[in-house]
């Protein structure tokens, strides 16, 4: 590794926090879990670094259901996230398990909630769960706490909308109406890579079976940021979600990303699995309303 | 500047000054001469130098130092109290050792694994320890002293 920060920083308040990210005028690095650093390190982008920021003992690590939904803290780590009661029962938030059972042991006990979202990368998992499950970020600063929906909060590959001295507190997810579930898939050439492709959907059914609500989003490889899959939405909604339907589906979403070609896969291989992907995320959804 | 943490690592306390770069890996092969976490992939993706933090696994690689002020470390080496752990042993008698190289990665996260499931199935093995990687592509033998292992705990 060829970052060599000078300084290493464990603030216990958020005021501390901020105070620090400001001293260090953009030459300060967040971490918790630490486990996407040498992938930033290995881009290039850390060259202006020169204090790490260990935010764990801040205590934003709680998982907390409510009426609203699911409020994730920064710090929760994946596995904390998937051991939680709602994550491993809800039909709605299985999108949610279904990235992290992707994820690796030793990354899923280290990475942290905060830290897979604020890095902005469009070839992590949870994020594109996250952002099906229509997810918002609590942002804290100098001025206090914003929220911004996850859309708007990544701004492109590893860019994200974090003005200066502002951090990632918390993930919030709302809670949907009855009959809505979601599911995730991913092509991956091995546990540990990062997505050739991967989709989440959400989809809300009605008493008689149609898809009153549907959520679709791509990620890996498919553009800078995640994207959603406007034109899958359009097939889903108002529709019974039979094989018909999900193939069309399917195909809407290949036919709509323009993805990018690089050593994991071409763009035409990347549209034709985004399209399977999209199809079994659904199926993963509706299985747990059957 | 070095940043002073008092760690437990297998059972010793230990007051180190560390980088702020610096890896829990290098501080447990350089510093405390233990060995038996590997460093391969240096980036999380061969599970080589796997670990306990908190009884949890992790990349030691990917571990920084300096933030684990106050947190127990568990390397192979803290296994077995002066005899084979189970699990070692049970990877000797499965003969889950080719080059070595993953092996005590591989023995870590199959203690993990045990620990939350005390009879898992071939499927919840392979999931389990799908962050780790063996060059010999040994994996079969490896699958079954985890089996072993269980069946003997």
């Amino acid at each position: 590794m060829s970052l060599a920060p000078t300084d290493f920083c464990r603030p216990e308040t958020d005021e501390e926090l901020v105070g620090l990210l400001e001293q260090y005028d953009g030459g300060a690095l967040i971490l918790a879990g630490g486990t996407f650093v040498h992938g930033l390190d290995a881009r290039g982008l850390l060259g202006d670094v020169t204090a790490l920021i260990d935010i764990r003992s801040l205590g934003l690590d709680a998982v907390e259901t409510g009426a609203d939904g699911l409020r994730i803290g920064a710090t929760a780590t994946g596995a904390a996230l998937a051991h939680d009661p709602a994550v491993c029962s809800e039909a709605w938030l299985g999108a949610v398990a279904d990235a992290l059972a992707f994820v690796p042991t030793q990354i899923r006990n280290a990475a942290t909630v905060g830290g897979c979202v604020a890095t902005a990368c469009a070839l992590f998992d949870l994020p594109v769960a996250l952002l099906a499950l229509d997810g918002s970020v609590a942002v804290q600063g100098r001025g206090g706490t914003r929220s911004l929906a996850l859309q708007d909060f990544f701004t492109g590959m590893f860019q994200n909308a974090l003005a200066h001295g502002e951090f990632v507190s918390e993930v919030r997810l709302p809670q949907p109406p009855a009959r809505t579930a979601s599911g995730f898939e991913k092509l991956e050439t091995n546990a540990n890579d990062l997505a050739i492709v991967n989709a989440a959907v959400r989809i809300t059914l009605d008493d008689a079976g149609s898809c009153v609500d549907a959520r679709v989003v791509i990620g890996g490889g498919v553009g800078a940021t995640p994207v959603r899959g406007t034109s899958a939405e359009q097939v889903l909604a108002g529709a019974i979600p039979d094989e018909t339907t999900l193939r069309r589906a399917g195909d809407a979403a290949a036919a709509e990303v323009d993805p990018q070609s690089d050593h994991r896969a071409s763009a035409a291989y990347r549209s034709k699995v985004a399209g399977v992907l999209v199809r079994r995320a659904i199926e993963r959804a509706l299985a747990r309303l059957a | 500047m070095t940043h002073p943490i008092k760690i437990q690592v297998n059972g010793d306390g230990h007051e180190l000054a560390v980088e702020p770069g610096e890896t829990l890996l290098a501080v447990l092969r350089g510093k405390l001469g233990l060995v038996g976490p590997k460093r391969g992939c240096d980036g999380g993706g061969c599970g080589a130098c796997t670990v306990h933090v908190d009884g949890k696994a992790v990349y030691s690689c990917m571990t920084y130092a300096a933030g684990l002020d106050g947190c127990l470390v568990t390397s192979v080496e803290g296994l077995g109290n002066g005899t084979l752990d189970p699990v070692q042993a049970a990877f000797v008698t499965a003969g889950a050792v080719q080059c070595g190289y993953c092996t005590s990665g591989m023995i870590m996260t199959a203690k993990q694994l045990l620990a939350e499931v005390s009879d898992p199935d071939e499927e919840q093995i392979r999931h389990a320890l799908a962050g780790n990687l063996c060059r010999c592509t040994g994996y079969q033998k490896i699958v079954d002293a985890v089996k072993l292992a269980a069946a003997g705990a």
